[in-house]
C-alpha cells in the first residue's frame, strides 16, 4: 500500500518536472496529464473514489481539453522560454515557502475560523477534518461515493443548486464574449 | 478493498507489456529499408502541405468552454445515481431544477448559434 503510494507519487513528480521542463509546450500539457492522472490514482488509493472520477473527467478530460486548445490557439511556435533570472529565483522560493506552510499548517491540523488561526492536533476529539458524524470507516463502509451524494444532496443542497446558476452564467458568459468579438471582425 | 483494483493492475500491465513488447519485437525480427515516404505521418495517405503546429480557429476554445460547463453538470449525475432510490421524490425534483436551470443555458448557446459552426 505505502510501497503503491510511493511509487505513484513519485511518477506523479516526474511528470510535472516534465511539464516544466518540456521543450516543447504541447509534451508539457501531455506531462500535465499524466501528473492529473497520477494524482486522481492518489486519491483512489486513499479511498475517495468520488474525487478519483471528478479528477479524471474534469482534469484529466476537460480542462486539458481546454489547456491544449489555448496552445493551438497562440502560435506554439513562438514561444519565449523564461530566463532563471533573479524574478525566477523569487518566484521558486516563494513556492518553496507556501509548500513548506502547507506541510506545516496540515501536520498541526491548523484551521482558519471566524476566530482566526487555531492549532489543534490532529486525531483529537475534536478534529476539524471530522465534520461528519461518522468516522473513516463508516464511510468506507457504506460506500465513499454514497457518504457524499448523502451530503451533497441533502445537507448541502442549496450550494449544489446554486452550482447549476454559476454554471448557467459560464455558459452565457462563454457565448456572449465570442460573440462580441465575432462582429466585431 | 485494495485488491478489489488487482485485476485493473493486471490489465495495466498487460498493456504495457504489448505496447513495449510489440515494436521491441518488430524491431529484432522484422526487415528494415527505411525510405523517406516511411517517415511520414501516413505512409502512402495524404502528403502533409504544411507544419501542423499552426494557429487554429477561436472557435474551438468556445466549444471547449461549453464542453466543461456541461462535464461539470454530468458529474454531479454520478453521486446522484447511487442514492437516488433513497432520496425518492426529493432526488428526483432536487435534480430536476438542476437540470432545468443549466437547460435554460443550452437553449440560449442554442439559440445563439454558439453550436453552429461557421
Amino acid at each position: 500500500m505505502t510501497a503503491l503510494i510511493a511509487v505513484v507519487m513519485a511518477l506523479a513528480a516526474i511528470s510535472a518536472i516534465g511539464v516544466v521542463l518540456s521543450p516543447q509546450t504541447i509534451y508539457s500539457a501531455l506531462s500535465l496529464v499524466v501528473t492529473v492522472t497520477m494524482i486522481s490514482v492518489l486519491f483512489l488509493l486513499l479511498n475517495a473514489q468520488f474525487l478519483f472520477a471528478v479528477q479524471l473527467i474534469i482534469y484529466a478530460g476537460a480542462v486539458m481539453v481546454l489547456f491544449v486548445f489555448i496552445i493551438a490557439l497562440l502560435n506554439p511556435e513562438a514561444e519565449d522560454r523564461p530566463a532563471l533570472d533573479y524574478r525566477a529565483m523569487i518566484g521558486l522560493a516563494a513556492v518553496a515557502a507556501v509548500t513548506i506552510l502547507v506541510f506545516v499548517t496540515a501536520r498541526n491540523g491548523i484551521t482558519y475560523g471566524s476566530g482566526g488561526f487555531r492549532g489543534q492536533q490532529v486525531g483529537a476529539a475534536s478534529n476539524p477534518y471530522h465534520t461528519f458524524a461518522f468516522g473513516a470507516d463508516a464511510v468506507n463502509a457504506a460506500g465513499n461515493v454514497q457518504t457524499v451524494a448523502g451530503q451533497l444532496f441533502t445537507t448541502y443542497l442549496l450550494p449544489f443548486e446554486i452550482t447549476s446558476l454559476l454554471l448557467l452564467v459560464a455558459a452565457i458568459g462563454a457565448v456572449y464574449l465570442t460573440r462580441r468579438t465575432k462582429e466585431a471582425a | 478493498m485494495l485488491s478489489d483494483y488487482a485485476p485493473i493492475l493486471v490489465f495495466l500491465g498487460i498493456c504495457v507489456a504489448f505496447a513495449v513488447g510489440v515494436p521491441t519485437l518488430s524491431a529484432l525480427l522484422g526487415p528494415r529499408h527505411p525510405s523517406p515516404a516511411k517517415d511520414l505521418p501516413y505512409e502512402s495517405g495524404i502528403v502533409p502541405r504544411e507544419t501542423a503546429r499552426r494557429r487554429f480557429s477561436v472557435s474551438f476554445y468556445v466549444t471547449a468552454m461549453l464542453f466543461i460547463i456541461f462535464d461539470v453538470e454530468s458529474i454531479f449525475l454520478f453521486p446522484w445515481a447511487t442514492i437516488v432510490r433513497q432520496l425518492k421524490v426529493f432526488g428526483i425534483v432536487e435534480m430536476g431544477i438542476f437540470i432545468v436551470t443549466l437547460l435554460v443555458g443550452l437553449a440560449y448557446v442554442w439559440r445563439k448559434g454558439a453550436l453552429r459552426w461557421d
